[in-house]
């Protein structure tokens, strides 16, 4: 490694503000899920770029795996959403969702 | 001295690739965008000397997801989208300035050493010891397509 940690940091934390950012703006549910996935990928560039720090490194990988997973499941669940809207024929606001509060 | 620089390039595209997401008024094109952090995140990951999870992350995100993505999305080209702009620029300077004390914290001093070696190879000795927790993940990604799909059928019947 011939980079120090700043850089994979600062660029982890800079996907995970626009991330966040991204879910607290928008309205539009797709958007705010592909935020999150915006978000996941800052959090393997941290696992990555503190690799040296990390003891347990069979811990590390199976929380690299479970990343992966989750974002994999993230879109199949984003695009059966969409799909799913797309046919009812219904918008992706979030506001319109409030009734599964209930 | 050179990697420095790619490094702080890279970003600087992948960073535009995430913006174009919110800025992008197609959702066809946000997708592409996504499609482009992947792909760029990818490329950091060699910057980083990793290169077997940088392919890793190539055919399972870019390779996978993204067409996955991209040829359901492509079906309706004409759906457009909203976005407080100014809201994003306030919570991403906030956010951005309050993370910004950790990094220099983390950064100050600390320097990865050089030759440390390859992270997923590195895991591979030892990987021996949680065979049920790969399959344990396994699980996680079957449960939640399953949970999704009862999840939006409970969201139709509401909406309908």
């Amino acid at each position: 490694m011939i980079l120090g940690i700043a850089y994979p940091l600062m660029l982890s934390f800079a996907l995970l503000a626009i991330g966040i950012a991204g879910v607290i703006a928008s309205r539009h549910f797709i958007i705010m899920m592909l935020s999150i996935e915006l978000a996941f990928v800052g959090s393997i560039i941290l696992l990555l770029g503190f690799f040296d720090m990390i003891q347990g490194v069979s811990l590390a990988m199976l929380l690299l795996a479970s990343i992966w997973a989750v974002l994999v499941a993230e879109v199949s669940g984003i695009v059966v959403f969409y799909i799913y809207i797309k046919k009812r024929g219904m918008g992706f606001d979030v506001s319109a969702f409030s009734r599964l509060r209930d | 001295m050179f990697a420095a620089y790619a490094f702080v390039v890279l970003s600087a595209i992948l960073i535009f690739f995430a913006l174009m997401i919110f800025k992008s008024k197609r959702l066809l094109h946000a997708v592409l965008a996504l499609t482009g952090v992947f792909f760029m995140s990818s490329v950091v990951l060699l910057l980083l000397g990793q290169p077997l999870a940088a392919l890793l992350q190539l055919v399972i995100l870019v390779g996978g997801m993204s067409t996955y993505l991209i040829v359901a999305v492509a079906s309706d080209y004409g759906e457009e989208k909203k976005m407080h702009g100014w809201i994003f620029a306030l919570v991403f300077t906030l956010l951005f300035a309050a993370l910004m004390p950790m990094a220099l914290f983390f950064s100050s001093g600390y320097y990865l050493s050089s030759g440390s070696g390859n992270f997923i190879s590195a895991a591979a000795n030892d990987l021996d010891s949680y065979p049920y927790l790969f399959f344990v993940i396994a699980l996680l990604v079957a449960a939640s397509s399953i949970g999704s799909v009862l999840l939006i059928r409970k969201v139709i019947r509401l909406m309908t």
